[in-house]
């Protein structure tokens, strides 16, 4: 390999020797080396007759015009879809079908859910009974009910206490196809906002009402201002109406960008 | 019209100008095609496609040498086709002797005796066939600069290479082509063959 390296240094220095392109001092050298090496002087001789053989070479005369004709230039003035966007326009609309039924069957999917669980309220209604029973509790601890609620409220509040009971005891064996703790959870909020101007009232009861609930059989622990028991942490909340909308977003953002694709291809 | 003038009024759009300018300067870029390609039809077509190409960008052009533009142009051009070529071979030493003679129009040359002619047709198919052999850089570089007559530096600047790539690239395809001509020489009119002299 080292020789065919020399060899290759070598014929550059004789092609640039050649071309007047040396330097004085790489000129030198090479000439100094020609002086005294034969079979340099022979390659040196043969690739300059090389190029004298090439530059000879006779210049071929084009065998017709050239000219351009507006026709063949037009091409360039019209706009040509961007090879993205050509490509992209089958893909776009794939994407967007399968976003489409994507997002109905979430929605169907949804529909019928709530649709078994008998109250499209449970998933939505969860929250607020978490949110209610924080400030309940504080309060629950710090100042007896009895002495702070009115004795229409009391009277009021103890009626759909018990209503509510009763009502989870009827829907308790159809709720066991659903989430436990859905049916009385569904309930409560719905029922107590009409009942209960204030949510203070509520930490008895919700207490009250959440031993309900746990237990399948109706022996509420009628808790009077003591410690509550621990808030159970809430039922995983299925996230379907968020998954729709984005879904349905998802296919309007695709649909637009399908559109813009097949007019580019048009 | 002068050449500043023509090229003004094709980048305003004005076709006949450019074409005043195809009709100047088409055999020169022909010629590159065919030295480089090594096929009438194939140069016919590089020829074409460089004269469009360079209708169609001529807005920016930003001065200077407008022959070397258009060399630039035609020689990517070529340097394209031959790598697309090298992709599906069709050419090689063996096929130079199957070269049409007739159908070349490198061999037209008046003014030579009939025998002179068919000497020096040989010669050039001989050393066409010779130059189809050597990798696209190389014969690139070769035919800017022996055919062409183009520097280093223009060349550089023509291919898009540095300077000392140039210098390397043509030793190398001067090196191989008069390796070629030597170990092929017999095939060579007496009076060109490298060894003559001696």
């Amino acid at each position: 390999m080292g020789w065919k390296r020399e060899a290759a240094r070598t014929d550059e220095l004789l092609s640039a020797y050649l071309d007047g392109a040396l330097s004085p001092e790489e000129r030198a050298r090479l000439e100094a080396r020609l002086a005294v090496d034969a079979d340099l002087r022979d390659r040196l001789e043969a690739m300059r007759r090389t190029v004298a053989l090439v530059r000879g070479l006779p210049r071929v005369e084009a065998p017709r015009n050239f000219l351009l004709t507006p026709d063949m230039v037009a091409p360039a003035t019209r706009r040509r879809p961007a090879l993205l966007q050509r490509r992209l326009a089958p893909v776009l609309t794939f994407a967007t079908a399968l976003s489409a039924l994507a997002c109905a069957l979430v929605v169907i999917g949804n529909l019928l859910t709530l649709g078994v669980g008998g109250f499209g309220a449970a998933p939505a209604a969860a929250p607020p009974r978490e949110v209610a029973m924080e400030p309940a509790t504080e309060e629950a601890e710090t100042e007896p009910l009895p002495q702070s609620v009115p004795e229409e409220t009391r009277v009021a509040m103890e009626g759909i206490v018990t209503e509510t009971l009763e009502i989870t005891k009827t829907v308790a064996p159809e709720a066991a196809m659903a989430p436990e703790e859905e049916a009385p959870l569904t309930l409560a909020p719905a029922a107590v906002p009409t009942a209960l101007p204030t949510p203070v009232v509520t930490a008895g009861e919700e207490a009250a009402k959440s031993g309900a609930t746990a237990a399948p059989t109706p022996s509420p622990a009628p808790v009077e201002g003591g410690a509550l028991p621990p808030p159970t942490p809430p039922p995983p909340q299925p996230g379907w109406p968020l998954l729709a909308l984005g879904l349905a977003l998802l296919t309007l953002g695709l649909l637009v960008a399908t559109v813009w694709a097949w007019r580019a291809r048009v | 019209m002068d050449e500043t003038a023509l090229i003004r009024a094709a980048q305003r759009g004005n076709l006949d100008a450019f074409n005043e300018l195809v009709l100047t300067y088409q055999h020169r870029i022909y010629n590159l095609a065919y030295r480089i390609l090594g096929d009438p039809a194939a140069a016919e077509d590089a020829t074409q496609e460089t004269f469009i190409a360079a209708y169609r960008k001529i807005g920016s052009f930003r001065g200077g040498s407008f022959v070397s533009w258009l060399l630039r142009i035609v020689a990517n051009r070529c340097y394209d086709e031959l790598r697309r070529q090298k992709r599906r071979p069709t050419t090689s030493w063996e096929a130079f002797g199957e070269i049409d003679e007739e159908a070349n129009p490198a061999l037209i040359n008046g003014g030579e005796s009939p025998e002179e002619r068919a000497e020096r047709a040989e010669l050039a198919r001989f050393l066409q066939a010779a130059i189809s052999t050597l990798p696209p850089d190389q014969r690139v570089v070769l035919v800017l600069s022996d055919v062409e007559g183009l520097s280093y530096a223009e060349i550089a600047e023509t291919v898009r290479v540095p300077v000392g790539t140039v210098k390397s690239r043509l030793a190398r395809a001067r090196a191989r082509l008069r390796d070629l001509l030597q170990e092929r020489g017999e095939l060579l009119p007496r009076a060109y063959r490298l060894e003559n002299e001696d």
